[in-house]
């Protein structure tokens, strides 16, 4: 069997939590390898691997400083929290380490977590395998116009075969064709990354459009929300807050005319009765307000 | 008549309609100072929408930052000119258009003119008038009214930041500016609010000798009742004589030594609020606690607005506001050169308190001071002449602490440059007030009424008859 696997171990070797991918010779079947190295113990260790495409993967975790260093550990394999039939293993310690590893198959079916669980000293490492997630996703919709255009775009670090965009009607997703409806919809493909154009925007694009990165093993899909609203939705609070300040405006206005023929009368040295009025006024504001100005203002003649 | 006889003059009526001018400042303050912060918001929305990168829409802000103090000058000449009300009203009308119009914005250089030029001249329409307005209505409380008009700019970043998030997140980009526009509009009831002074001179009542606000009334050539009829005679060469008589406090050594402090200070007083976000996340310190270091400052900003210019208007502090101010301008910068030795965040929470404190301050009181220097006739335009010096240095400083950060590899000559400028314009004032103060120590030996002594040096504000805002009205009586 050996001779059909080429193992190639790591040569650095890092303190902490780092694994290390391994570049794999040309020969076939590829295996890789992933290791992942735990101190001490009750450790919990989670590592995240991106699955391409159906491969034949060796996950190994190795344990050192483990305290009193036992003669040998029992540690077995779980998928998804279920255990592996017949994974249970006798771990014998070399040169103060601890290894465990175990070969898996892993076709679309086969992705999900897989642990190696260590009873004696509460130790679990756990490799999440599964097809590269689009991370920054808007948790918010986008929001548009009727007859405006918008760009939806989905990126990832890995490059896919290819990108695919779908649109959800409730449970079924709709493939988006671009020669069927070269007016409304436009695919930009470059990489790692895809943007979606869709055009001419009316209420019913409104919905949730999923981008899929199609790898071999599995597609990646993440979704984006759109709404599409009509121009009268901002206008409504627009003309309100307008209307309100056109008759705040108008009401300022009104009242200093009403009080003005009164100055002027104070003036003329006439009507002595408003000036009375607006002497009040000034004075009870001022009188709840200063009593450490110099002098109340006397409007009286 | 019996007023040629004592020093005439009429006090403001320092509350009253006053404390609504404070509270149309205020929305004023709050609809152009936080508005423009609030910008910066929209900058990833616009990235999204044009496909253009940060340094790109940038620019945005920086626009209408430039716009609004370059055009301040602008501004306090069309409040002289017309009047502040005509001046609010219009540049409540085209901030509003400019923001209504940026909504259906097809390109990024489209909205560097609606946005930048138009909404930019709007606020510098409306900012400067407002806060001359609220010099004119008060005196002895001018530094609290001036305080709570200035933390505007702090609560309304405050508020305005998580609801601007929100309409972008309902309405998108565009809606959320058409909204804007609308909340613009309310400028011009600030406009509307702005009532020209009407005040009444007394006969009776003779004025305190330590009063230093009074509108001094000059014996009247013409007749004070018949001023509004006035302006129909206006000659040219009066208008002429009227623009020189209005800008001759440029010449005055006070205002220069006053300008050119204010210029350091502007070069000085960006920088920690642009870099300090950066700089904590240098040093290690994690997103949300440098977020909350901004917020803090914010909030304090507002703090030191009121506190600082309830303080200062106790008649215990009055007469050293100037020291005051000088004192505020100078702890900031000592809060700077420290900065490099911070290096946690439990270190950095005293600094933004303080800064955020003294930052508060100092911005209640850059217009006390100004008036303090030109008097209140002229504080119109001498307010359009600082925010036009604020302008550049505003611009200019940030890329050239970001040049500095790049070059040097540390936040330490960004903090050591906006330090040096606080406290060199601090000495400066501080300089010139003690050679002052020698020269009046001189004179006032050789001087017979040492009543006079309190007196002097203070402008005495002198109505003139083109003064749109201030009316004063003399009884014509027997």
């Amino acid at each position: 069997m050996a001779s059909f696997r080429h193992l190639i171990l790591l040569l650095l070797y890092c303190d902490g939590m780092k694994t290390e991918t391994t570049p794999s010779p040309q020969s076939d079947p590829v295996i890789t390898t992933r290791k992942v190295v735990s101190k001490g113990q009750n450790q919990v260790t989670i590592e995240e691997l991106a699955i391409l495409k159906p491969q034949t993967i060796e996950l190994s975790c190795y344990l050192t400083d483990i305290p009193n260093n036992p003669p040998y550990l029992t540690g077995y394999w779980t998928k998804d929290g279920k255990g592996i039939v017949n994974s249970e293993e006798t771990v014998n310690r070399t040169n103060e380490q601890y290894i465990l590893k175990k070969t898996f198959d892993i076709l679309a079916k086969d992705l999900g977590n897989y642990s190696c669980i260590f009873k004696e000293i509460q130790t679990q490492v756990t490799f999440v395998l599964d097809v590269p997630v689009i991370k920054d996703k808007r948790d918010k919709p986008i929001v548009s116009y009727t007859g405006d255009s918008v760009v939806l775009a989905c990126k990832l670090k890995q490059t896919p075969n290819t990108w695919n965009w779908y649109k959800a009607n409730n449970t079924e997703k709709g493939l988006i064709n671009v020669t069927a409806n070269p007016l409304n919809y436009k695919i930009f493909i470059h990489g790692n990354e895809t943007k979606l154009t869709v055009l001419n925007l009316t209420e019913e694009d409104s919905g949730k459009y999923i981008c899929s990165a199609e790898f071999d093993i599995k597609p990646s899909e993440s979704y984006i929300e759109l709404k599409v609203l009509s121009y009268i939705e901002p206008l409504k609070p627009f003309i309100a807050i307008v209307l309100e300040v056109i008759v705040l405006v108008t009401l300022i206005f009104l009242w200093e005319k009403c009080n003005k023929p009164q100055n002027d009368n104070i003036s003329a040295g006439e009507n002595e009765l408003c000036s009375e009025q607006i002497s009040k006024l000034t004075r009870d504001d001022s009188n709840g307000v200063e009593n450490n100005t110099a002098r109340q203002r006397k409007l009286e003649h | 008549m019996a007023q040629e006889k004592k020093k005439g003059g009429v006090l403001p009526p320092d509350g009253g309609w006053g404390w609504m001018i404070v509270a149309g400042c205020f929305v004023v303050t709050v609809c152009t100072r936080a508005v423009t912060r609030c910008i910066s918001i929209f900058f990833v929305e616009f990235q999204m929408h044009f496909a253009r990168d940060y340094s790109g829409t940038a620019w945005i802000h920086s626009l209408v930052d430039c716009t609004t103090m370059l055009c301040a000058p602008l501004g306090s000449l069309i409040g002289n000119r017309l009047s502040c009300r005509v001046a609010v009203i219009l540049g409540g009308f085209l901030a509003s258009i400019g923001l209504v119009l940026s909504s259906f914005a097809t390109s990024l250089e489209y909205l560097y003119l609606t946005l930048g030029v138009l909404t930019g001249l709007g606020f510098a329409l409306c900012y400067t008038p407002a806060i001359a307005m609220v010099g004119i209505y008060f005196c002895e409380r001018k530094a609290l009214a001036y305080g709570i008009a200035m933390s505007g700019s702090g609560i309304g970043t405050f508020i305005l930041a998580p609801v601007v998030q929100l309409l972008i997140e309902h309405y998108s980009w565009q809606g959320a500016l058409l909204i804007l526009g609308g909340f613009v509009s309310n400028l011009c009831v600030c406009g509307a609010l702005l009532r020209p002074i009407i005040l009444k001179e007394e006969e009776a009542c003779p004025l305190p000798v330590d009063s230093e606000c009074e509108y001094g009334v000059k014996p009247p050539g013409v007749p004070m009742g018949k001023a509004v009829d006035d302006k129909l005679e206006v000659d040219s060469k009066q208008r002429c004589l009227q623009s020189m008589q209005e800008y001759h406090f440029l010449l005055m050594p006070d205002f220069l030594v006053l300008a050119g402090s204010f210029l350091l200070l502007a070069s000085g007083c960006s920088l920690p609020f642009v870099y300090l976000v950066p700089y904590a996340l240098d040093v290690g310190i994690g997103h949300q606690h440098a977020a909350f270091l901004m917020s803090i400052l914010g909030v304090i900003d507002i703090v030191g607005n009121i506190t600082f210019g309830w303080f200062t208007d106790r008649r215990c502090l009055k007469k050293y506001r100037n020291i005051c101010y000088m004192f505020a301008v100078g702890m900031e910068g000592l809060c700077c050169l420290f900065i490099p030795l911070l290096h946690t965040f439990v270190l950095l929470v005293p600094f933004s308190v303080l800064y955020g404190y003294f930052d508060g301050a100092y911005v209640a009181l850059i217009p006390v001071v100004t008036s303090d220097v030109v008097g209140t006739a002229y504080l119109s335009s001498a307010l359009g002449v600082v925010y036009f010096l604020h302008a550049v240095p505003y611009l200019v400083s940030p890329p050239i602490g970001g040049w500095l950060v790049d070059t040097t590899g540390t936040y330490t000559a960004t903090f050591f440059l906006s330090g040096f400028a606080l406290i060199s314009s601090s000495l400066l004032l501080f300089s010139v007030a003690v050679i002052r103060r020698c020269q009046r120590n001189q004179t006032n030996s050789l001087s017979k009424d040492p009543k006079l002594v309190s007196c002097e040096g203070k402008e005495v504000d002198y109505y003139t008859s083109k003064k749109k805002d201030l009316m004063i009205i003399i009884p014509t009586t027997s």
